[in-house]
């Protein structure tokens, strides 16, 4: 196509929204009311899965660790959690550096005097890639918590029920006074250990205690997931909805111009070049009606944003996305929506009238 | 330059618009296509538009098969054919001048070009004067002027009217007939469909009669109502 076809094209679908006023009035609310709830929906989904991220990062996994272990041991342990691949933050934190949080927590000076005698526990703090596989994963620092008391220990496990009796051999004599399993029934894993192996009331000396929210965790897991098949079902009927009811409203634009393509197809027009003109009265459409949604959500959501970052209460639980960052994205992705949305609805419009 | 082998059109509820029929037309003839309503002539306008296609046989325009042609062929068929039609089809927010333009527009004519010719031919149908005119100022025989200006700026070899003067009064009727004759002496090969009886009878062209879509008779300076003589010799 020729520069000038081109202006031709641009001039006729630009007069052409001129030509039906109304028509091109109302589709442009049309689409103005659509990417309006596009952008509210998009708004509120950026939301609740960035304020999910930022409580989903508060949880994490601290393993209390007992006096036991020395510090080649703690740090072999700490090499092995990063090394796990569902792992994403490990913080050691010393008894110096829990004595200094408490104090910063409890605002006193009255800690201090334990700082020569100082009885909190060593910790290593973990963060996961993904709350989802926190159950699992917490298997695993079960095993993990088994091994490493082995380590500090000194000791074997038994792999087997201790009816088996080739495990025998690796428990020492002296040690397996109460180790016994009578029952095969029994899968649990037996510890050789003088300190009743495999009880549930078996006091670690290693990794004394695993600490995390399982419950809050699953709830979050559960809201999550819930939340983003809603928003996607529901940006999905609305875009079907938008589309449906452009297609109509240029359906009657075009219907309005049938003898206009009739007598272009006689003079012999390509089925382009009668429908550029369309296709660029619905690109314009779209995005004059993409642009003002874009400018009042932008306005509005700058004004909420405020507020709820000087509410002291909701501050201090989560932040909203800044304005900035969530625009940035949504207004160019609304106005293509926009233009795409009038593009489609033009092209299927006129489909049926250049059967000629 | 337009040649119809052995064609039929049967439409989709049945109907026979046009039963094995052959008719070659030369170029540069005056061709009048007679019948009654539903006869088959507006089926055979619409073959050779290409609106239709036929059910069997060969339409070849210029040496081309038209049958054979793909979807986005079809506008450069229709290049080569201008087309009038009863109820004229002009564009109402268009001016005299611009409706003509357009059909230039469409097939992506230099504006330099545009610019020259369309006057040209407005004055040649005799409506220098109306260009900034629209169509709902004009009479009927205005605007069909309008729409013989529209068919042939393109200059195309082959001009098909569809009853071009069922709108039109006599006198403006035998207007319209005489540019149409002008547009025949400068090397248009003419197709006119029509019932017009007297500017039949009086033009004395070949005529070609259809009924139940067959061609009935086919004869060179002819008037319509020997269709009857014919009828009786036939049968």
């Amino acid at each position: 196509m020729k520069l000038r076809t081109w202006k031709y094209f641009i001039n006729q679908g630009i007069s052409g929204i001129f030509k039906n006023g109304l028509m091109s009035f109302a589709s442009t609310a049309i689409v103005s009311a659509c990417i309006f709830i596009v952008i509210l929906s998009l708004c509120i989904i950026t939301n609740v899965n960035y304020i999910m991220q930022q409580i989903e990062s508060e949880i994490g996994i601290t393993l209390y660790l007992g006096e036991k272990p020395t510090q080649a041991n703690v740090d072999s342990l700490i090499t092995t959690l990063k090394n796990m691949p569902e792992v994403s933050e490990v913080t050691f934190i010393s008894a110096d550096e829990a004595l200094e949080d408490a104090k910063d927590i409890y605002n006193t000076e009255f800690l201090d005097g334990l700082k020569d005698d100082n009885p909190l526990p060593r910790s290593i703090e973990l963060k996961l890639k993904d709350i989802k596989l926190q159950k699992l994963f917490i298997k695993k620092l079960e095993q993990l918590q088994w091994e490493f008391e082995e380590q500090i220990l000194g000791i074997k496990k038994a792999d087997t029920p201790a009816t088996d009796s080739a495990n025998e051999q690796v428990i020492p004599q002296s040690q397996t006074t109460t180790a016994v399993q009578t029952s095969s029934l029994f899968t649990e894993t037996v510890y050789a250990n003088e300190l009743t192996l495999g009880d549930k009331d078996y006091e670690f000396q290693g990794i004394e205690l695993i600490s995390h929210a399982q419950q809050l965790t699953d709830t979050l897991v559960t809201i999550d997931a819930a939340f983003k098949i809603i928003s996607i079902t529901l940006i999905a009927i609305l875009s079907i909805i938008s589309i449906g009811i452009i297609m109509n409203t240029i359906k009657l634009t075009v219907f309005v111009r049938k003898n206009e393509i009739n007598i272009m197809k006689y003079v012999g027009a390509t089925d382009w070049f009668i429908r550029w003109p369309f296709i660029i009265e619905g690109i314009v459409i779209g995005l004059v009606g993409a642009i003002l949604p874009s400018i009042i959500c932008t306005l509005g959501y700058i004004k909420i944003y405020s507020l709820f970052e000087n509410e002291y209460i909701l501050k201090n639980i989560a932040h909203l996305k800044p304005a900035m960052d969530i625009f940035t994205v949504i207004i160019p992705i609304s106005l293509l929506i926009g233009m795409l949305i009038g593009a489609i609805g033009s092209i299927s419009s006129i489909r049926k009238h250049l059967k000629v | 330059m337009i040649k119809m082998e052995n064609v039929t059109k049967v439409y989709e509820n049945g109907a026979v618009g046009m039963r094995d029929t052959t008719l070659h037309i030369n170029k540069g003839e005056f061709v009048f296509v007679v019948g009654s309503s539903g006869s088959g002539k507006s089926t055979f306008m619409r073959l050779l538009l290409k609106e239709v296609e036929p059910t069997s046989g060969k339409i070849i325009i210029n040496g081309t098969d038209i049958t054979k042609l793909k979807r986005r062929q079809i506008p450069y068929l229709r290049r080569k054919i201008g087309v009038v039609f009863q109820d004229f089809r002009l564009l109402p927010s268009k001016t005299v001048y611009e409706n003509v333009a357009f059909a230039m527009q469409v097939i992506e004519t230099n504006p330099k070009i545009i610019r020259r010719n369309v006057p040209q031919i407005l004055a040649m149908v005799g409506l220098g004067k109306k260009a900034n005119a629209y169509p709902n100022q004009l009479s009927g025989g205005e605007q069909q002027r309008v729409a013989l200006a529209r068919a042939i700026i393109n200059r195309p070899p082959i001009l098909l009217a569809d009853e071009p003067t069922g709108n039109l009064d006599p006198e403006t009727a035998w207007e319209i007939m005489e540019l149409i004759q002008e547009i025949h002496r400068n090397g248009t090969t003419v197709v006119i469909s029509t019932h017009a009886k007297d500017i039949v009878d009086k033009m004395q062209k070949r005529v070609v009669t259809i009924n139940k879509g067959s061609v009935l008779r086919d004869i060179e300076g002819g008037g319509y109502s020997d269709e009857a003589k014919n009828v009786e010799i036939l049968y």
